[in-house]
């Protein structure tokens, strides 16, 4: 009984386990998990009781019944074998004297005698004996009727305490009991309201079974117009069909894998695009949304949505437009609404480029970008990417007309932004810009457009600012502030990497004779002297060290090329303001270029900024090294993915006849490795253009489209091969 | 300047992967070049060749990516994988554990490849017969659980190693051939009878890959 009552225990054990689980699992609904971890609760104390209850009977009955057969059972026993041992005594003293010879007086005698002993002795045991018996009867009795009796208490406080336990818990039940019947109650109006909401649709739906949701929001709250699942047919050679979340929001067409996945975008702008029915397809219900990169083709469930979707498509095209002047800040503030949040912060970025809007936004916090740098015009929308400035539409056109080589013109929102053109617009911007081209303006007198200013008006003056550039400082200017801070510090770093990285005794001689005359000055004194020179002191041409006696043309060129390597963009931006020929070779330093020492100085968007402002992205110094060898020595992943985008040539083979290739192969540095090899069979490919399309096209993009990704917003993530480069030199 | 050799209907994408030193270079250049080289260096990066075979008297262009095994040579892109139809997941047979590690490319492949790709297992270096670590039968009969096909080759002697590819492409042209839908190039209306893609053939798992087992 105690075993299986121990079994008991253990299964109301598992059971209340199992019901604690149920607890844990149903920890989103508040009251079923309290009710149901309190009920656990009450029941595991139960079942500690009921284990002390089992452990008393245990005592009780069976230790006090044993200890009980055991002692007094022997006892008894011993009794009885003594008991036995005398009966036989007696039997054989009796079997004796009937033995003995009438004759033989004496021996008649000596048997009676042990017979009266023997019978003295056995009637003396009988009755110790009988005494035991009884002894033993009542003994029994008592003993039974006590553990019986403990048993019985034992059980009166297990049913005692339980009671307790029970009517403490009592109110709660009660209470759970109430909150039930409201419950259930609650869930009876519900199925009603369901099963009439069930009916009113399965009526309106009698017409259409299989329309599931039709209309299109062009104004919707949330930035999405419309939404649904369709059939999208992969891109690669399989073609397979895959069952995809579509959603048409912010003028892009995006979809999503599973529910909570980041949207990836199929169409940046929508205002680029057509969609049309596509019939010579053997699938039903196609549609074809054809972007100027890409097309992709679609499949809805119904003729009904295919319908829906083309005209969500175009009515989007439509209001895009539309909304493209004055309604641009709610789009924005759309952008940033939580429900399309997920599309900033997307942790997918193979799809995901810089949308239109957040180039906008990014651009126009740059001080003085929020108006048009020529004639002030409130919330520009197109940029120059070779002066970093934002325009207005009238004033881009008039840059247009220019030329490329003093003005590149892109939309903030039509256009898609590279990563690194981004960045170098966030480098520079109006405020920067002005401060250079428009220094004399005051001084002169000349009056600067305004927004209402004729076309005339503002193209002369714009011809004026940045073609003749009439109102920049003619000697550097003395307005811009000098910043001594980080002048003095890539000075010093650009000697030690003169006299430290470059180990051609040429590299060294050159930075000796550039900076001579100071040679015995501190090094800090050099730096501040210099850095005044270049910018402030009208009369500093004289005394200018680094720059050889009567050459105008190579000073904003050795401030250009020094400004590279320091990274700063705004001084890159004055030196090419005051004539600095970007393609500016020094002599004295290997031949180098700009481009080279901005690649040296290692920041990506020096290297951005002089290509498009005309760079030779494949000029080589004396040693036959070009930016991409020097990228590819110094482990820049970043600039080699970008140089390779610009056209480098990768197969320069430098003095030592290597290639940047071959450079990064000894070097180790797979990323590199990839970047070139991927570009040199992209180059293959492409001579020899098959029929169909080129997946390798495809894949290229997509991989350089990662790095580029990677360099302008991680980083760090491409540093991996760096320490060991350190190490190695 | 197009060559004869630049002509082809297909142009198939496929990766080749496994463990460090279980010769993919080796057989890529065989396949490609003809060539062996026992002292080859490890792959840094990737490497690509292409070369044109005739499947159904359709001539298919096979680019081959020929990844780095070791994982410090390989660079931080999941676009290896991008585009590919076709996979090769090499082990040594003379290496228990780079067969073992098999299963982990296979994953590698899920992760990042089409969920189409078709996939080839390869134990590589079938002349060290004495050296053998990977019994044949065990190999087969994993390939057969996870819906790939299986070969074993010799980069060295060459053994197999047309047959690997030329199988794997015919098997991708297949694939291909069959799902093949109008408006690539002239939307025939006597394709579009064939209503849907085509019915993978059933295999143990999810039924993904058809399971063609070579026999060697």
């Amino acid at each position: 009984m105690i075993d299986t009552g121990k079994a008991f225990c253990a299964a109301n054990k598992q059971f209340m386990n199992g019901i604690r689980d149920l607890a844990q699992y149903s920890n989103k609904d508040l009251l079923v998990e309290t009710s149901l971890t309190k009920f656990s609760d009450n029941l595991q104390e139960m079942i500690s009781y009921h284990t002390t209850l089992f452990d008393q009977t245990q005592r009780s009955i069976k230790a006090q019944l044993q200890t009980f057969v055991k002692e007094d059972i022997r006892k008894f026993k011993d009794a009885k074998k003594q008991f036995e041992k005398v009966s036989e005594e007696k039997e054989n003293a009796l079997a004796k004297n009937a033995q003995v010879q009438r004759n033989k007086q004496h021996e008649v005698e000596e048997a009676t005698n042990i017979l009266t002993a023997t019978r003295k002795c056995f009637r003396h045991i009988a009755l110790d004996y009988v005494l035991q018996i009884n002894v033993l009867q009542s003994k029994r009795r008592s003993e039974i009727l006590k553990s019986m009796l403990s048993f019985m208490s034992a059980h009166l406080t297990f049913f005692h305490q339980g009671y307790d336990l029970f009517s403490e818990l009592k109110p709660y039940m009660n209470d759970l009991g109430a909150q039930l019947d409201r419950l259930g109650v609650d869930a009876a109006k519900e199925k009603r309201d369901m099963e009439q909401k069930h009916s009113t649709i399965q009526q309106k739906q009698d017409f259409s079974s299989d329309d599931t949701k039709l209309e299109y929001n062009v104004d919707a709250a949330n930035g999405i117009v419309m939404e649904g699942y369709l059939f999208k047919r992969a891109s690669n050679a399989f073609k397979t069909w895959n069952r995809r979340w579509f959603s048409i929001q912010n003028n892009q067409l995006v979809y999503q894998k599973k529910f909570k996945d980041n949207p990836t975008v199929v169409v940046e702008d929508l205002r680029l695009c057509t969609v049309k029915h596509c019939e010579d397809i053997e699938r039903r219900f196609c549609f074809e949304v054809v972007s100027p990169t890409k097309s992709c083709m679609l499949q809805a469930d119904s003729e009904k949505l295919r319908q829906a979707w083309i005209k969500a498509v175009q009515t989007s095209i439509a209001t895009a437009y539309r909304e493209k002047g004055d309604e641009s800040e709610k789009l924005e503030k759309k952008s940033s609404s939580p429900s399309t949040g997920s599309l900033e912060s997307g942790s997918e970025p193979k799809e995901k480029l810089l949308k239109g809007e957040s180039a906008l936004q990014q651009v126009q916090c740059i001080a003085g970008n929020i108006t048009c740098c020529d004639c002030g015009l409130a919330d520009p929308r197109w940029a120059s990417i070779n002066l970093g400035i934002t325009l207005c539409i009238e004033c881009s056109g008039i840059h247009r007309s220019l030329g490329v080589h003093f003005s590149k013109v892109r939309s903030l929102t039509l256009d898609t932004w590279e990563p690194e053109l981004l960045k170098l617009m966030c480098e520079l911007g109006n405020g920067v810009i002005n401060r250079i081209y428009e220094a004399k303006v005051e001084r002169m007198g000349v009056k600067k457009p305004q927004p209402g200013s004729q076309r005339q008006e503002k193209e002369a003056y714009i011809r004026a600012k940045y073609v003749e550039r009439k109102f920049v400082e003619r000697q550097p200017a003395s307005v811009s502030p000098p910043e001594p801070g980080p002048k003095v510090l890539p000075l010093s770093q650009e000697e030690k990497r003169l006299s430290g990285t470059e180990k051609s005794p040429l590299a060294a001689r050159s930075s000796d004779s550039g900076i001579q005359r100071s040679a015995d000055d501190s090094r800090e004194h050099l730096a501040s002297t210099l850095s005044t020179n270049s910018l402030c002191e009208p009369e500093g041409e004289k005394r200018d060290p680094p720059v050889p006696r009567d050459s105008t043309q190579l000073r904003p060129g050795l401030q250009l090329y020094r400004a590279a390597y320091k990274k700063n963009l705004p001084d890159m931006a004055e030196a090419l303001a005051h004539g600095a020929e970007v393609n500016w070779v020094n002599a004295e330093e290997n031949k180098a270029t700009p481009l080279i020492q901005a690649v040296l100085g290692g920041s990506l968007v020096t290297c951005e900024f002089l290509l498009q402002n005309g760079a030779n992205v494949n000029h080589r110094d004396v040693k036959g090294r070009g930016p991409l060898h020097h990228a590819t020595v110094l482990g820049h992943t970043g600039q080699v993915c970008l140089f390779l985008k610009r056209g480098a040539n990768q197969h320069a083979a430098d003095e030592d006849g290597k290639d940047p290739l071959s450079i990064a192969v000894e070097a180790a540095n797979a990323d590199i490795v990839t970047l070139l090899r991927l570009a040199r069979m992209n180059e293959e490919m492409r001579e020899s253009e098959g029929l169909f399309g080129q997946p390798g096209d495809e894949t290229y993009q997509d991989i350089f489209r990662d790095f580029s990704q990677m360099a302008s917003n991680n980083p760090e993530k491409l540093n991996r091969f760096q320490q060991s480069d350190s190490q190695k030199s | 300047m197009r060559g004869k050799d630049d002509e082809y209907d297909y142009l198939f994408k496929v990766v080749l992967i496994g463990d460090s030193g279980v010769g993919k270079s080796n057989l890529l250049s065989r396949f490609t070049r003809n060539e062996f080289n026992l002292e080859s260096k490890s792959t840094i990066g990737v490497e690509f060749a292409t070369r044109s075979i005739q499947v159904d008297s359709k001539t298919v262009k096979a680019q081959i990516w020929d990844t780095a095994g070791q994982e410090r040579y390989r660079a931080i892109t999941s676009a290896y994988y991008r585009g590919a139809v076709g996979a090769l997941v090499v082990y040594d047979i003379a290496k228990y554990l780079t067969y073992e590690n098999a299963e982990r490319w296979l994953k590698e492949l899920q992760d990042h490849a089409d969920a189409n790709i078709v996939i080839m297992l390869v134990g590589n270096k079938s002349d060290l017969r004495h050296l053998r670590a990977v019994p044949t039968d065990e190999a087969k009969s994993f390939a057969e659980k996870n819906g790939l096909s299986f070969i074993e080759t010799s980069a060295l002697d060459s053994t197999n190693v047309e047959t690997a590819f030329h199988s794997i492409l015919a098997e991708i042209h297949r694939i291909v051939s069959q799902r093949q839908i109008t408006g690539q190039q002239e939307p025939e209306f006597g394709s579009s009878t064939v209503i849907d893609p085509i019915k993978v053939l059933p295999t143990h798992q999810e039924g993904k890959q058809t399971p063609c087992c070579q026999n060697i």
